[in-house]
């Protein structure tokens, strides 16, 4: 039987910043996901490295902790952060009163900012309407989730920790009110294994209350939905705030080669089977294009909603998600009453997902008894690329796409290098919207990455792969062979993938209410319909 | 233009389009097709599909279809049934699934489901968007299912491409096209492909612009009948059926404005008189006695009208009701969006004959022609 | 970034634009437009470094932009790309000369026999491809005395309605005697014609990506021509290029400045290519008149007629010539683009692309072909050893 110290549930930022927290620690730690990594509230969020501006006026701790973590995270995650800098824009219909307290109040926890003039503002981003008062500059930052992740997964990996996707845990095993084990499910439809342990910790975010209900232990979470939309290229160079009282739709990130505006906040009766209604989508654009009027002609690649995992500690009544603080909350459940050694770690938010794993770890490693202090503030999720790698790279690589598999691989770009040095074919874009290489896919689908891919929308969390214009309509197909090719499918297996993953990434496209994606979707429905038999559930 | 004025535009140069100018072409009427793109053709053959239509459509699918089958052929597209003309035949895809169809052009119906039959499949190496392994794989189980069980297997060849290269389907085809010595070299290692089998399939590379002539005589020398299966967008067959078509119709005669969008229908008193192309520098007004949308439905939107359905003459409404112009007229997909029926080819092909036999009637076709003369 | 630039969000990569670009069918290792156009855009906005060397193979035709279903500015994409496009010295100092023809012409035209004389010899070519890298493979068209207005001085009050004759570098300084014949034949269809004083169009430095003279000359052109952009006089090129640039370049050229931009639209709506123009305003009963000799002509539209959504002005008013038989080769680009097909790296692409029209030509055997692009003409006289004429010759030798 699979043994370890400390069983993690939930493998989003949080779960997997503990699994590379216990792991740089020396204590054994396995992480279970039931589904893909990043796949809950973490894969669905702006991806805004927050510099702690949007919480200044009501919440300076939380301001605070943003802007520690903020210059933390740049710090030891640079491949995972576009420092694009934010702006808190100050447009004509909302309140002048707030400005002057948002600027106080940045002086007072101490985040830089630098006034602009409206001017001096269009200048950098002529994209804003020319209504605009004016704007403060701020360190915001934009952070790939999935990549932020994928590494700390495989920063953990390397150390000894172990990470087990698509394995959802059936059953928390306690002696007496010690618990003993986890069970869980090995794959969809898979065997039921076991897990010994000492200590289990619950970080399944928006499932952490089922999760600890298996304990026996009750979380009381609150399940808030958050609508984003995704455009398909950079509006705007930097991040977008409004400088107002947090609200709808008033932050647009630049992520990568899209940008990404949101949200919405709706509370929902669970994490599962959250989706946007049309109401609320037409709600958010007219707001979107109160920040940026391009909006109307721009296009809309695809929607999402996320759930954020509020806590609400007991005796709290709460009325709305946004009054609910963005802080974070450790639950030893030992120590009121629960199963010893059972621990949730609860709300909170992305940018502080290092410091929510350094207090859990804190916990865990006294427990054990294990003295070994945090080292995730300093120590590096990923070694710097080699200047003589990334040479080589840009000789068989287009720039783009060199620069971007640097990113995405770290040190493993030495490998695909290699690979299309020796065979200059596998430089072969399989993915053209996001210059994924064949080598790189074939790399990731490989048993040497470190974050094992099962199905073809795995291999996009890590690669961008199907991320593009296009929502995998052309590489999805080659990434599917790619799979068969490599045994992981058969060719049963990968024609019944391929059409699930077609099928899930026309759903995303279908809540756009018009443009040009409606166009791009009608493209595939009638490239897959006509000739290969898919159809939408949701058209006909 | 020869003259700015025409009995008839076309706006799109899908298949429906091409159907509809050919056949009132035939009829003697002056037609000008406006497009900007070549349609679904990037996307497979122009083969028709077995759909349910109207009546009233059904009743005239026959002709149609005649009439879609003299176009090919005169274009040296040629497209054949199965073996029982009403039943239908299936064609495979690159997915290793079954198409159940009614006519496909030559270079794809010797990929049609028979029982026993051995086929090959060959995929070349460094082509990433063609498995033959997968398609073989997939295509024996299918043809179980189908009741028509072959034999298939996969097999690879290497054409010797330059170190690094990178085929595509485009890449493949232009070289089919210009270099004969690729032909050749093509031709040698799919004769050793075809060893103890009785017919071929592979990916559709065999040439944009390429004739019949030219595929029967480079199947000739392979010693059996070659199948090809239309690749991912832009796939080849499909494109060399439109260079086919247009060509064919600009020997008619026809006119290509190709590349503007129309922006504008010059509506007055309930009829069309024409469109407008957005062309640089100022845009340029087209007028033609009757106007046939063909636009497909990605881009119906930019006539601006709403989607309130069709007339029985598959003229598109108002919201008040009534047709938007007498001789206005939607086919192909567009219909298919606005009376909420099947689209496809099949309706591509049935519409684009009706409206153009509508258009004729409505205009005097032969008797135009008997007056030019 | 413009602000009102979202043209790239139209592409549904359908890749319709790939599959008619010249380059794509003779060159294997080409990315094709989709890629160097909005595929790249999207990433070039994001602030990568997007930087090719296959930048330079774009041949600058069109074709892409015209392709596309969705009009995707492919081609102003890749152009604008270009112009941040870093070059290693030989190339870039050859470019810089090729972005200049009307410098090049006004230096060779004060002594054309002695420049056609040095231009023709074989080792200053030779050192020239060395050196320069501009290929001895082909010979240069022939300088002349430059063009200028000759023609009874109408100096005087004419009631006639008068047309701008724009004449482009080829006509001044290599062929004043097809600007003649255009002269000639406005004047007979009943035109007051006179001679703008402008200079190059900036195509050649558009083509070279030299993003500064490209704007130089489409400043100059536009200050220059506005005027009759004003007064309603119709502007007239009878270089398809010249064309292009009249009536889209400028605009894209100047797109970042707004009164330019705007002067530039002016101008575009004043202008006409010849054909195009003589199609509506002239009724061609001279012509019908006047039974020319028999020809088997063959026509060739250059890729920048097609990019001005004029139709076939030409082959119609040819084809309606007495004695004229006419028939279109519409066998695709002729390769040279401009400049493209001197350069010594490019001129093995630039005939391969041109194989097919050529084999088109040999197929059918004409007395001559006929195109209004005097590079379209330069690349069929040198590879399908045919002569090539402007089809406004055809005219004038059946008008009375």
């Amino acid at each position: 039987m699979e043994s370890a110290q400390v069983v993690i549930i939930g493998g989003g930022a949080t779960g997997a910043g503990l699994l590379w927290d216990l792991s740089l620690r020396g204590i054994s730690a396995v992480l279970l996901e039931k589904r893909d990594l990043a796949n809950g509230a973490t894969g669905r969020c702006h991806g805004l490295l927050h510099s702690g501006g949007r919480y200044v006026v009501k919440d300076t701790d939380a301001a605070r902790e943003c802007l520690a973590e903020n210059l933390t995270i740049k710090q030891i995650a640079p491949h995972c952060v576009h420092d694009v800098g934010g702006l808190f824009v100050c447009y004509p219909q909302d309140d002048p009163a707030f400005f002057s307290r948002w600027e106080a109040a940045c002086h007072t926890v101490g985040l830089p900012i630098t006034r602009l003039s409206a001017d001096e503002t269009l200048a950098l981003e002529p994209n804003l309407p020319n209504t605009i008062l004016g704007s403060f500059t701020c360190p915001d930052a934009h952070i790939d989730v999935f990549q932020l992740a994928r590494s700390n997964i495989e920063a953990a990996v390397a150390k000894g920790g172990v990470f087990h996707p698509y394995c959802e845990v059936t059953a928390i095993v306690h002696g007496g009110d010690q618990v003993r084990a986890v069970e869980y499910r090995d794959g969809p439809g898979g065997e039921i294994r076991r897990i010994s342990c000492d200590i289990v910790v619950n970080a399944a975010g928006g499932w952490a209350q089922q999760v600890a209900a298996l304990a026996g232990a009750d979380v009381s979470v609150r399940c808030d939905k958050g609508t984003l939309l995704i455009l398909n290229h950079n509006l705007v160079g930097r991040v977008v705030n409004r400088c107002r009282p947090p609200g709808d739709a008033d932050i647009l990130v630049p992520a990568g080669p899209v940008c990404i505006l949101g949200t919405s906040s709706m509370t929902v009766p669970g994490p599962e089977g959250v989706a946007a209604d049309p109401q609320e989508i037409a709600h958010l654009m007219a707001l979107g294009q109160e920040l940026v009027p391009l909006m109307t002609e721009a296009r809309i690649l695809r929607i999402f909603s996320g759930v954020r995992p509020l806590y609400i500690p007991p005796n709290v009544n709460a009325a709305g998600g946004r009054d609910v603080s963005r802080g974070f909350a450790l639950l030893d459940h030992g120590a009121t009453g629960g199963p010893k050694g059972f621990v949730s770690i609860v709300g909170g938010k992305l940018t502080t997902y290092r410091l929510m794993a350094q207090a859990t770890a804190d916990l865990v490693a006294s427990k054990l008894g294990v003295r070994v202090p945090c080292r995730t503030m300093e120590e590096p999720l990923r070694a710097p690329v080699d200047d003589a790698v990334a040479i080589r790279a840009r000789k068989v690589m287009p720039a783009q796409a060199a620069s971007l598999a640097e990113r995405r691989l770290g040190p493993a770009l030495a490998e695909i290098v290699t690979v299309i040095e020796a065979h200059p074919e596998m430089g072969e874009m399989i993915c053209e919207c996001e210059q994924v290489s064949r080598a790189e896919m074939e790399f990731v689908m490989s048993e040497r990455a470190l974050a094992p891919v099962t199905t073809i929308n795995d291999l996009g969390r890590r690669t961008r792969l199907g991320f593009g214009p296009c929502q995998g309509t052309f590489c999805g197909y080659k990434a599917m062979l790619a799979g068969y090719r490599s045994g992981r499918w058969s060719a049963e297996q990968a024609s019944a993938e391929f059409k699930s993953y077609i099928e899930e990434r026309w759903k995303g496209q279908a809540l756009v209410p018009q443009g040009k994606q409606v166009e791009q979707l009608y493209f595939s429905h009638d490239l897959f319909g006509a000739n290969y038999g898919f159809y939408d559930p949701e058209e006909r | 233009m020869g003259n700015a004025r025409f009995d008839l535009i076309v706006v799109g140069a899908g298949l429906s389009g091409l159907m509809t100018a050919s056949v009132a072409a035939d009829a003697g009427l002056s037609v000008c097709v406006v497009h900007s793109g070549l349609g679904l053709f990037v996307f497979g053959a122009g083969c028709v599909e077995r759909v349910p239509l109207t009546d009233a459509e059904a009743d005239d699918e026959p002709a149609a279809l005649t009439a879609f089958r003299e176009f090919t052929r005169s274009a040296g597209c040629p497209f054949l049934t199965g073996d029982d003309p009403e039943a239908g035949f299936y064609l495979p895809t690159i997915l290793g699934s079954f198409q159940h169809l009614h006519l496909a052009p030559y270079s794809l119906h010797a990929g049609i489901a028979a029982t026993g039959c051995r086929v090959a499949v060959v995929g070349i190496r460094g082509l990433t968007s063609f498995d033959a392994r997968f398609v073989a794989d997939r295509l024996g189980g299918q043809s179980f299912g189908l009741g028509a069980p072959g034999i298939y297997v996969a097999r690879e060849i290497d054409l010797g491409l330059p170190f690094g290269t990178v085929p595509t389907p485009l890449l493949l085809a232009n070289r089919f096209d210009r270099d004969a010595g690729f032909r050749d070299l093509l031709g040698a290692a799919l004769r050793l492909a075809a060893d103890k089998v009785d017919r071929l399939l592979i990916p559709g590379i065999l040439g944009q612009i390429s004739t019949h002539a030219d595929i029967v005589s480079f199947e000739a020398g392979l010693g059996c009948r070659v199948g090809e299966l239309p690749t991912f967008p832009p796939s080849i067959p499909g494109l060399r059926l439109y260079q086919a078509l247009a060509a064919n119709l600009r020997d008619r005669g026809v006119e290509f404005l190709g590349g503007f969008p129309v922006t504008e229908l010059l509506l007055r008193g309930g009829v069309c008189e024409g469109v407008v192309v957005e062309t640089p520098a100022r845009p340029k007004r087209v007028s033609a006695d009757a106007v046939v949308l063909a636009s497909g439905q990605f881009s119906s939107s930019l006539l601006g009208f709403n989607r309130n359905g069709v007339d029985a003459e598959a003229r598109p409404l108002r919201s008040a009701g009534g047709p938007v112009a007498v001789n206005l007229y939607a086919v192909g997909a567009l219909l298919a969006a606005l009376d909420g029926g099947c689209g496809g080819n099949a309706r591509a092909v049935v519409s684009g004959y009706r409206t153009a036999m509508r258009v004729v009637a409505a205009t005097g076709g032969k008797e135009r022609r008997h007056a030019m003369r | 970034m413009r602000c009102d630039d979202v043209g790239l969000d139209n592409c549904l990569k359908c890749s319709d634009c790939n599959t008619v670009c010249p380059v794509m069918t003779a060159y294997s290792a080409y990315p094709g437009p989709k890629h160097l156009g909005p595929e790249l855009e999207r990433l070039r906005r994001e602030g990568l470094s997007c930087d090719s060397d296959w930048l330079e193979y774009c041949l600058g035709c069109d074709r892409c932009s015209l392709a596309c279903p969705n009009q995707v500015p492919v081609s102003a994409m890749i152009a604008r790309a270009k112009t941040r496009h870093v070059k290693p010295a030989i190339r870039r100092w050859r470019d810089f000369l090729l972005a200049r023809p009307a410098v090049l012409g006004a230096v060779f035209s004060v002594a054309p026999a002695l420049s056609n004389a040095m231009l023709g010899f074989r080792p200053v070519r030779r050192v020239m491809a060395a050196i320069a890298k501009i290929t001895d493979r082909r010979s240069f068209p022939p300088y002349a005395a430059p063009f200028r207005l000759r023609k009874a001085a109408s100096s005087g009050h004419s009631d006639k309605p008068r047309v701008l004759f724009f004449p482009g570098c080829s006509i001044s300084f290599n062929q004043p005697g097809l600007g003649q014949t255009v002269l000639a034949v406005l004047d007979q269809a009943g035109f007051d014609v006179s001679v703008a004083g402008a200079g190059c169009c900036g195509i050649p430095a558009m083509g070279n990506g030299d993003l500064a003279q490209a704007l130089r000359c489409a400043r100059a052109n536009v200050k220059n021509l506005a005027f009759a952009a004003e007064l309603g006089i119709p502007v007239i090129t009878a270089c398809t290029s010249c064309g292009h640039m009249l009536k889209s370049g400028f605009g894209e050229v100047l797109a970042e400045d707004a009164d330019m931009a705007a002067a530039a639209r002016h101008v575009a709506a004043a202008s006409y290519d010849l054909g195009e123009f003589l199609l509506e305003h002239w009724a061609g009963e001279e012509a019908a008149h006047a039974p020319g000799p028999p020809q088997r002509l063959a026509y060739h539209a250059p890729c920048h007629q097609l990019s001005q959504g004029t139709g076939r002005p030409w082959f119609h008013l040819l084809r309606r010539l007495p004695g004229v038989d006419i028939v279109d080769l519409n066998a695709g680009c002729c390769g040279m683009a401009g400049t493209f097909g001197f350069k010594d790296e490019k001129y093995p692409v630039a005939m391969s692309i041109g194989s097919r029209l050529f084999d088109a030509i040999a197929c059918r055997q004409p007395e001559a072909v006929v195109s209004e692009c005097p590079t379209c003409r330069l690349q069929i006289e040198h590879g399908a050893a045919i002569q090539a004429i402007h089809p406004v010759e055809i005219l004038r030798r059946v008008m009375t």
